[in-house]
């Protein structure tokens, strides 16, 4: 071995904390990396892109698994990312409208952690849109705007715990079946869903716009396992669940 | 028809509220597969669309493609 170079040592663990953070970032994990031999698995484990297309095959083999993807406004379709491999997913589809047939949309993504879609502040249509996320069951937070849910949506979505609700009206839950299965269930370890602090204001005046009165929900409100908080003064004021910042 | 059936969650009374002819029940314009309402409130409901018979479970096509059952 060729002992030949003074460093910096503080620079030197800097400068690696530096690329290793890049790293990090990239591949969407928050474990330390040994060096050189975690840095260089980690770079070798980012899937090769560069503008090519993805392939069905390479989703479902797991070289997405801990890849966020960001979808644009674009209207999905049923079933349009059901069983795929992703860890999060981000839908900036804007539209208010109620949507029909367009079922199990993300329905068995077994590595799908986050749900976000800030800009849908319609409602997907019980009738034909049912079970939405149903049986992710690593899904733990659920970021939306949407102004209903719609059957199963959530149903076996047994780590779901976090729900973020953005609609400034209170949300419309079509059946109880729509957190079947989650953490929110009678006797489950319960969850936190966060609502603006106009509707939180109401909790409890069994009034229109009060979520503990409000049908289907006030059930949850029943066994207990719901803690409400505001959106205002939490993280998710400024920041959707995906980390990225509301602009 | 409209159809009620009371059940308890911890010691408090509710309505479970659904038509037995396969439509949501609606309220205030607001659409329910099955609305379950403290008894107390006392909501009202009515008919309204037919729902669907039935979704095909895609976890079921996935095992028939992937050689489950036999069709």
């Amino acid at each position: 071995m060729a002992v030949d170079k003074l460093v910096d040592s503080t620079q030197l663990d800097a400068d690696l904390t530096s690329v290793a953070n890049a790293i990090r970032t990239k591949v969407g994990t928050s474990a330390s990396l040994t060096f050189p031999a975690g840095f260089v698995n980690a770079v070798e484990a980012i899937p090769t892109g560069g503008g090519g297309d993805i392939t069905y095959d390479e989703i479902m083999s797991g070289a997405y698994q801990s890849v966020y993807i960001t979808i644009g406004n674009v209207a999905p379709v049923a079933h349009a990312f059901a069983y795929m491999r992703f860890k999060g997913i981000r839908w900036d589809w804007t539209s208010s409208a109620t949507s029909g047939s367009r079922a199990g949309i993300f329905e068995g993504c077994p590595l799908l952690e986050y749900l976000v879609m800030p800009f849908f502040t319609g409602k997907f249509d019980s009738s034909t849109s049912w079970d939405l996320a149903r049986n992710s069951t690593k899904l733990k937070t659920v970021d939306i705007a949407m102004i209903g849910i719609s059957n199963r949506s959530f149903s076996g979505c047994t780590v779901l715990d976090t729900l973020i609700l953005r609609n400034s009206s209170r949300v419309t839950l079509a059946h109880i079946n729509a957190l079947e299965n989650t953490k929110f269930k009678s006797g489950g370890a319960g969850g936190t869903i966060y609502i603006h602090k106009a509707l939180y204001d109401h909790l409890g005046d069994g009034g229109s716009m009060d979520y503990k009165a409000a049908t289907n929900w006030s059930v949850y409100e029943g066994y207990g396992t719901i803690t409400w908080a505001q959106i205002e003064g939490s993280i998710y004021e400024t920041q959707y669940a995906d980390g990225t910042p509301i602009t | 028809m409209i159809v009620h059936e009371h059940f308890d969650v911890n010691g408090r009374d509710f309505v479970r509220t659904y038509s037995d002819s396969g439509r949501f029940v609606v309220r205030e314009g607001v659409e329910y597969s099955e609305a379950c309402d403290p008894a107390e409130f006392g909501r009202q409901y009515t008919e309204g669309d037919l729902m669907p018979e039935g979704d095909t479970d895609p976890s079921e096509i996935l095992g028939i493609l992937l050689g489950g059952d036999e069709i």
